[in-house]
C-alpha cells in the first residue's frame, strides 16, 4: 500500500480502517527520535507518561513509513493529532460546534487522553467522557446569543442663545449694512445630525 | 412611584419620598442663602476701592467658589441630618426590612462583566475568582456568568491573562467535577467567559456596548465592575433583589471603598472615603434619591433599558472635547434617565471594593484622564432634554476640575488687586477699632475653611459615637488622629492638586488630547529621582511666586503661604506619600485603619487567598516569556487557538504574517515588535506554524 499524501503533497495519516505497515518495517533509527519528540510534546501538554507514549506510538503506526527523517516524521505525526483532535466534533455529530470541542479539548484534553490512551484506535470512551465536559461548558468560550444593535443616543440641541449660528446671524443683523433679512434664527434639528436612525427619542 | 412605596421592600431610609423634596429645598435655599451672605460680605471688601472690571471678575469668582464649597457643606449636612433623623438609637444603620428571597432558579441572569486594559493580571483575577466564590456562596451562583472583557493591546499581557484565565477554569472545572459527581449542584460552578477584542474602539464604553450588542439578550441585568473592583457575593445578591423589586430602577449604584492599599497617600485616601464618605453618600443619596448618578463601576444595570437608551451620543467637534465620550458613566445615567428609568444609589449597602492610586503621581494621571472627560460634558450640561438633575450632576462633575483653575485665578486676582490698589487697608486693619474689610476676609475666610471642614469633624464626630465603628477605626484618640493626618495631607496636596488641575483643563481647552495609559495599581514607592523629576516646575514656581508676593505684596506672603508651601515641599510630600513603609508604620498603630483593615470582609479574605494562588501561578510560568510559552506549550497553544476561534472580529493588520513567522522562527516571538506580535498571536495558522515548527 502506497503512502497515504494529503492535497498539500505532505505524508498524512493513514485512514484508521487502512492497516499501517508494522513498524518493523520501517526506519527505526529515524522513527524513534519523532516517537520520543511526541511523547515530549504529550508530556509537555499534560499527558502521563505512559499514557503519552502508547498514544506517540499509536500515531508512528499510523504515519508513512517512508517518511525517515525524524523532524519531518514528528510534526507529521503533531499534525496527525491535530487532525484528529479537530476531527472529534464530527465524530461528536457537531461539526457545527467544534470551537466549542477545541475549547473544552483544550481544558479539557491532556485528562481525557491521558484517561484514554486508546483513544487514537478506538475513541469511543474518550468521546463519551468528552460529551460530559461538553454539557458542563455547554457555551464553550463564549455563549451564541442573538446579537442586537446598540444605537447611537441623539445629542440634542443646545439653547438657540448657545449657538454660533444664533451669533453669527445676530451679529450680521445688527451691523450697519448688514442684511436684515436674516434673522437670528437657527434650525432646530442642527445639532442632531448624528442621531442614528432608530434611536430612542 | 408613591402608590408602590407601601409595599417597598427597598429599606425605608432609600424609598423615603418624603424628606427628598425637603432635602432639596433645603440644599437649594441653604446653599444661595449662604452664598449670598458671603458675596454680599465679599463685596465689602473687593468694592471698597471702586468697582473696575479685575474687582467685578474677582467678585464673580468668589460667588462661583463658594456656591460650589457650600453645595458640598450643606450636601454633608443634610447627611447628618438624615441619619440622625432615620435611626434615633443607632444613628448610622439604616432600617432594613427584609426582601422578599426569590429562588435561584427564578433569579433573573445576571452577567458580572469585568473591563480589563493592559492590567496586573494577577490581581484583576484573583478579584474575579473571590466575587466567583463569594457569590456563589449565597446560593444564587447559578443566575450568575462572568465576563472578562479585555481591551488589552499588550500581547504580553494578554498571554497572561489567557494564563490566568486558564488556570481559574482549571480550578473551577476541578471543583465542578467534584460538585457534579456529589450531586450537591445540579450546573456548572460559575460560566467564567473570556472576550477580547483587536480593536478597543471607544474604550470601557465601548467594550460594554459590544458586550451588550453580543451578549446583553441573555440577561437581565449586567453588573459593571473595574479591573479593581471587588464586590462582597451578599451585596450583588441583594441589588438583584432590590432591581426586581423596582422595575422601573435602571441603574443602582453602590459606592466603592477604596481597600487593599498601603502607602501613606492611599490610606489616607481609604480613611477619607470610609470616615468622611458615609456623610457625604447620606447626603448626596438623600436629595438625588431616585435622579442618582452612576461612577461607572460596582453598580447593577438592567440590560435592555441600557441598550435602548445608553448608545452614546458623538459629540461634534475633534477631540479633546468633542468625539467620543470618554467619561461615559454620568452621560449614561442622564440617557437612562431620560428615558424614564430611575438611578438610585445605595449608599446603604457596604460590600463594593476598589483600589485606589497609590501616589500622588498615580494620582494626577487618573485625574487627567477624568478631567478630559468631564470637560466634554460641558456640552451636554447645556443640551435640551435631559432632567434637570442631571444636568447637575455633569456640571458637577466639570466644576470638580473647573474649580481648580478658578481658585487660581481667584487667587492670582487677588494678588493683582492688592499690588495694584496697595496694601495699606490691610496694614491698618487693626488700627481702626471697627469691622474693617480686612476683617471680613479674615472672616470669609474662616468661613470657608470651617465649610471645608466641618463635614470631616461631623464625620469623626459619628465615628466615635459608635464604639464599634469607633474601634473599627483603630481606637478613640486613633481615629481622631487618622482625622488630623488626613487633613494635614489634604492641605499639603492641595495646592499641588490645583496646579494639576490647572494644567488639566488647559491642555484640554486648548487641544491637546490625553493618552488612556492602562492605569499603575501596584505599589511602587516614588524615589527621589522621579520626585524631583514629577515635581520640580511645583517647586520651582513655589519659590518664585513666593519671592514675588515677599517683594510685591509682603502683606499677603501669609496668607499665600499655605498654598506656596504645599507647592515649595511637593518633592518630599511625594515621597513620603507613596511610601508603604509609612503606611505600614502607621497601619501598625492603628491609625489611617479603616473596618475592612481591623476585620477583613469574607470577600476580601477570598480575594487574598485567590491572589496567592494567582501568583503561585504566575510565579510557575515566570521561567518563561509568555511568547515562547504560547509557542511552545501544547496545553497554552492550543487554549489561545480556541479562544481565538471564538473570537468574531476581523483582525486587521498592515503586518506580513508570513515574514513575521519567518523572523520569530529565527529570533524568536518575544524578540518581534509588538505589530508583528499581534499579528502573530492573532493569525491561527501562522501560531500553529510556529508551534509546528517549535517541536519539529
Amino acid at each position: 500500500m502506497g503512502p497515504a499524501v494529503n492535497p498539500t503533497g505532505q505524508p498524512t495519516i493513514s485512514s484508521p480502517d487502512s492497516p499501517a505497515e508494522p513498524p518493523a518495517t520501517r526506519d527505526r533509527a529515524a522513527a524513534s527520535p519523532a516517537v520520543q519528540r511526541v511523547v515530549d510534546y504529550l508530556r509537555g501538554w499534560g499527558v502521563g507518561d505512559a499514557s503519552a507514549r502508547t498514544l506517540a506510538e499509536t500515531l508512528d503506526t499510523r504515519i508513512d513509513p517512508a517518511v525517515d527523517d525524524a523532524a519531518k516524521r514528528g510534526t507529521a505525526m503533531l499534525e496527525a493529532l491535530e487532525r484528529w483532535t479537530d476531527g472529534l466534533a464530527n465524530e461528536l455529530g457537531l461539526s457545527g460546534e467544534a470551537d466549542r470541542v477545541a475549547f473544552v479539548m483544550a481544558v479539557y484534553g491532556a485528562r481525557l487522553l491521558d484517561a484514554h490512551p486508546e483513544a487514537l484506535l478506538q475513541s469511543a470512551d474518550l468521546l463519551d467522557d468528552l460529551r460530559g465536559h461538553l454539557d458542563v461548558w455547554e457555551h464553550g468560550v463564549l455563549p451564541k446569543l442573538e446579537p442586537q444593535e446598540m444605537h447611537r443616543q441623539p445629542l440634542g440641541d443646545l439653547p438657540m442663545v448657545l449657538r454660533g449660528e444664533f451669533w453669527s446671524g445676530t451679529y450680521r443683523w445688527v451691523m450697519p449694512g448688514g442684511d436684515k433679512s436674516i434673522r437670528p434664527h437657527v434650525p432646530e434639528s442642527v445639532s442632531s445630525e448624528n442621531a442614528s436612525p432608530g434611536s430612542a427619542p | 412611584m408613591s402608590e408602590r412605596i407601601p409595599n417597598s421592600p427597598v429599606p425605608r431610609m432609600l424609598r423615603t419620598t418624603s424628606g427628598v423634596l425637603f432635602s432639596r429645598i433645603g440644599l437649594i435655599l441653604a446653599t444661595f442663602a449662604s452664598t449670598y451672605l458671603a458675596s454680599v460680605a465679599f463685596g465689602h471688601v473687593v468694592f471698597r476701592g471702586g468697582v473696575n472690571p479685575a474687582t467685578v471678575a474677582l467678585w464673580l469668582l468668589f460667588c462661583v467658589l463658594f456656591l460650589w464649597v457650600a453645595q458640598g457643606f450643606w450636601t454633608a449636612t443634610i447627611g447628618l441630618l438624615q441619619m440622625l433623623r432615620h435611626s434615633p438609637t443607632s444613628v448610622f444603620k439604616v432600617k432594613h426590612e427584609p426582601l422578599p428571597r426569590l429562588d435561584p432558579e427564578a433569579m433573573p441572569r445576571t452577567a458580572v462583566l469585568m473591563p480589563v486594559y493592559n492590567e496586573d493580571s494577577v490581581r484583576f483575577f484573583a478579584g474575579l475568582e473571590a466575587m466567583i466564590r463569594s457569590v456563589h456562596a449565597t446560593g444564587y451562583g447559578t443566575a450568575f456568568d462572568y465576563y472578562v472583557l479585555s481591551d488589552t493591546t499588550d500581547p504580553t499581557v494578554w498571554l497572561e491573562e489567557e494564563t490566568q484565565f486558564a488556570a481559574l477554569l482549571d480550578q473551577l472545572a476541578d471543583e465542578n467535577l467534584a460538585r457534579r459527581k456529589g450531586r450537591t449542584d445540579g450546573g456548572p460552578f460559575a460560566n467564567v467567559y473570556y472576550r477580547r477584542r483587536h480593536k478597543n474602539v471607544a474604550r470601557k464604553s465601548g467594550n460594554i456596548e459590544d458586550w451588550c450588542e453580543r451578549f446583553g439578550r441573555g440577561y437581565t441585568y449586567m453588573l459593571t465592575l473595574d479591573a479593581d473592583s471587588v464586590m462582597d457575593g451578599n451585596t450583588i445578591v441583594e441589588m438583584v433583589h432590590r432591581s426586581t423589586a423596582e422595575p422601573d430602577i435602571g441603574i443602582l449604584q453602590v459606592p466603592p471603598q477604596p481597600v487593599n492599599r498601603n502607602s501613606l497617600f492611599a490610606r489616607c485616601q481609604q480613611y477619607a472615603a470610609s470616615v468622611y464618605g458615609e456623610v457625604f453618600n447620606v447626603g448626596f443619596g438623600a436629595w438625588t434619591h431616585l435622579d442618582g448618578n452612576y461612577y461607572g463601576h460596582n453598580a447593577l444595570i438592567r440590560v435592555q433599558p441600557f441598550i435602548d437608551h445608553c448608545g452614546l451620543p458623538l459629540l461634534p467637534g475633534k477631540p479633546p472635547l468633542g468625539g467620543e465620550i470618554l467619561s461615559h458613566d454620568f452621560v449614561e445615567a442622564a440617557l437612562i434617565r431620560k428615558a424614564g428609568y430611575k438611578v438610585q444609589i445605595a449608599y446603604d449597602l457596604d460590600g463594593s471594593y476598589e483600589e485606589c492610586p497609590t501616589t500622588l503621581v498615580d494620582y494626577a494621571i487618573r485625574d487627567q484622564r477624568w478631567c478630559q472627560g468631564n470637560l466634554q460634558h460641558i456640552r451636554l450640561v447645556f443640551t435640551r432634554g435631559y432632567r434637570l438633575m442631571s444636568r447637575l450632576h455633569l456640571g458637577m462633575g466639570v466644576m470638580s476640575y473647573l474649580a481648580s483653575p478658578l481658585w487660581l485665578a481667584f487667587m492670582l486676582l487677588g494678588l493683582v488687586a492688592v499690588i495694584v490698589g496697595g496694601s495699606g487697608a490691610a496694614e491698618t486693619a487693626w488700627t481702626s477699632g471697627t469691622i474693617t474689610p480686612w476683617m471680613i476676609g479674615v472672616f470669609l475666610f474662616v468661613v470657608v475653611m470651617l465649610m471645608l471642614l466641618i463635614p470631616k469633624f461631623y464625620a469623626v464626630c459619628l465615628v466615635l459615637q459608635r464604639p464599634d465603628v469607633m474601634r473599627a477605626h483603630g481606637g478613640e484618640l486613633q481615629a481622631v488622629v487618622g482625622a488630623i493626618i488626613e487633613v494635614a495631607v489634604s492641605v499639603l496636596i492641595a495646592p499641588l492638586m490645583m496646579v494639576y488641575h490647572t494644567t488639566f483643563v488647559i491642555n484640554t481647552l486648548i487641544g491637546r488630547s490625553v493618552k488612556w495609559n492602562a492605569q499603575q495599581r501596584d505599589e511602587s514607592a516614588v524615589g527621589w529621582g522621579d520626585a524631583a523629576r514629577n515635581h520640580w516646575k511645583q517647586t520651582a514656581g513655589g519659590v518664585v511666586v513666593g519671592v514675588l508676593i515677599a517683594w510685591l505684596a509682603p502683606s499677603l506672603f501669609l496668607w499665600a503661604l499655605p498654598v506656596l508651601l504645599g507647592l515649595v515641599v511637593s518633592i518630599p510630600v511625594s515621597v513620603l506619600l507613596s511610601s508603604v513603609t509609612v503606611g505600614a508604620w502607621l497601619r501598625d498603630r492603628r491609625l489611617l485603619m479603616i473596618p475592612e483593615e481591623h476585620e477583613k470582609p469574607k470577600v476580601l479574605r477570598l480575594h487574598q487567598a485567590a491572589l496567592s494562588r494567582t501568583q503561585a501561578v504566575a510565579d510557575a510560568v515566570d521561567d518563561q516569556h509568555p511568547m515562547d510559552r504560547v509557542v511552545k506549550d501544547p496545553a497554552f497553544c492550543r487554549f489561545h487557538l480556541a479562544n481565538l476561534a471564538a473570537n468574531t472580529e476581523p483582525f486587521e493588520s498592515p503586518v506580513n504574517v508570513a515574514a513575521a513567522v519567518e523572523s520569530a522562527q529565527e529570533q524568536g516571538l518575544p524578540s518581534l515588535g509588538r505589530p508583528e506580535q499581534l499579528a502573530v498571536l492573532s493569525n491561527p495558522h501562522a501560531l500553529r506554524r510556529l508551534h509546528h515548527a517549535a517541536w519539529a
